[in-house]
């Protein structure tokens, strides 16, 4: 099996491990989510589209079997995230997780049945940084800030890592605040993706926090946050951007008619924060965007 | 001259299965004392690093302590299988395999199985009053095989000594 999927895939137990060795090498490679749900047979999603491997549909057992092994036999160890309805496997893998949950008081607490997961197979992508796009990111000696929109499944994760990489191996000092265990997947405290000989990671903890750490320790050029997604991201991103650190960030949004209309975001953008601000296309395109909105460079 | 080699051999060999016996009283308040601290170190990792079962099973199979060892390093071969079976049915699995040879008895074997119901289940507080639990029923038994071994352990000795010289003298 591609060695990628073979990572993602070894949360599930060897049966359905055989059905996905039954797709074509091509198809291995290009496999973007392993799907399973109660009732329904395994299916992975190809180059955008799912489709169904040939077996029996799965059993509650088998999911709670896979979301067990997923999950090291240990909610504990998973309980912060599985909370926001993912959990992060080695290699830098996310698992969604759907069925009923237990609430207490608004929070979540657990899941108690599983209905669904959704194992999303990270691949690194090299070189989806253009040197374009790294000659906007910089203006004589310096790094400037920039922010990312696009919709989810575009590469926003993908680019930042990427970004984050070359600017490292250039020998800028690079701090990544990678909450969900996803710019440079640690395990062991080995980063599962190469993200360049000059850069530190925290792991696993809340951005803002993170970032806090970061800059006060590691005296970090660029900062970068994946997904801006609360105010506390966005006073952590202004924090390191007062203390004269490049900050790279994304957000989900659209487009910038999309991105300007969210209360947290039109804030972030009255706090001067980023420079330049691209967007990333369905094509995976990145197009810089102008002061008024308009859609400039592609990058 | 053959006389005194044949009572040195008698005595001393009836003294060392009384000795014997008594240390497999001592090996069992050991093993007991072993796995307290073992459930101590589990308690400390869940709490404070939130480490997953299977991290802690590797840690503990690397342990000096030759009870500690077998007992996890026994657990962390099963749980690296790849195959369908839980991890509470390893765990147990584990201490009812090899239990008896660490010198467990069959109420610490059950007490340490009862565990594999909480663990990695629930978070970290829950399972740290499941740990809680084990170790009160844990250290009663502790205190029990103290007693036993000195009072029985002692009887044990005296006993094999004095049959030894019995036996010389009804020899003699």
């Amino acid at each position: 099996m591609e060695s990628r999927l073979e990572q993602a895939a070894a949360c599930l137990s060897p049966s359905l491990r055989y059905r996905l060795e039954q797709l074509g090498t091509g198809e291995q490679q290009c496999c973007e989510e392993i799907r399973l749900r109660i009732g329904q047979p395994l299916q992975v999603t190809v180059r955008g589209k799912e489709q169904a491997l040939p077996g029996s549909r799965l059993t509650s057992e088998e999911i709670a079997m896979a979301f067990s092994r997923a999950a090291e036999y240990s909610l504990h160890t998973y309980a912060a995230s599985l909370c926001q309805g993912f959990l992060t496997l080695r290699g830098g893998h996310r698992i969604g997780v759907c069925g009923q949950t237990a609430v207490q008081q608004g929070r979540v607490l657990s899941f108690r049945c599983i209905s669904s997961l959704n194992i999303r197979i990270a691949r690194q992508l090299k070189g989806t940084a253009t040197p374009e796009l790294l000659e906007q990111l910089q203006e004589t000696d310096s790094i400037i800030s920039a922010l990312f929109l696009s919709t989810p499944g575009r590469g926003k994760t993908t680019l930042l890592r990427d970004i984050a990489r070359q600017m490292s191996d250039r020998g800028v000092r690079t701090a990544l605040a990678d909450e969900r265990s996803e710019l440079a997947a640690l395990h062991d405290g080995v980063p599962q993706f190469d993200i360049g000989q000059h850069s530190d990671v925290i792991d696993g903890c809340p951005k803002a926090e993170a970032a806090m750490m970061l800059v006060k320790t590691m005296s970090p050029q660029l900062l970068v946050l994946d997904e801006i997604t609360s105010e506390a991201d966005a006073r952590a991103a202004e924090y390191a951007s007062h203390c004269g650190v490049a900050v790279l960030a994304s957000a989900h949004a659209w487009n910038w008619d999309d991105f300007r209309q969210r209360p947290l975001y039109r804030q972030l953008l009255e706090r001067n924060i980023f420079s330049r601000i691209f967007c990333i296309q369905a094509n995976r395109h990145v197009v810089r965007i102008e002061p008024q909105g308009k859609e400039n460079t592609e990058c | 001259m053959l006389k005194i080699i044949g009572i040195v051999l008698v005595i001393g060999s009836f003294t060392g299965i009384g000795m014997s016996q008594r240390q497999q009283f001592r090996g069992h308040v050991v093993v007991l004392g072993d796995m307290l601290s073992t459930l101590d170190f589990l308690s400390s990792e869940l709490s404070y690093h939130l480490t997953s079962i299977p991290d802690i099973v590797a840690k503990l199979a690397q342990d000096s302590r030759p009870s500690v060892a077998k007992a996890f390093g026994t657990m962390h071969e099963l749980i690296q299988k790849d195959d369908n079976l839980s991890l509470a049915f390893k765990w147990m699995k584990a201490f009812r395999d090899c239990g008896q040879e660490i010198g467990l008895s069959a109420d610490d074997i059950a007490i340490l199985c009862d565990l594999s119901e909480f663990l990695g289940k629930y978070d970290a507080q829950a399972q740290q009053k499941s740990i809680d639990y084990a170790k009160v029923r844990l250290s009663r038994q502790l205190e029990l095989a103290s007693a036993e071994m000195k009072s029985k352990g002692n009887v044990y000795r005296t006993c094999c000594v004095a049959a030894g010289i019995l036996l010389v003298l009804v020899l003699i």
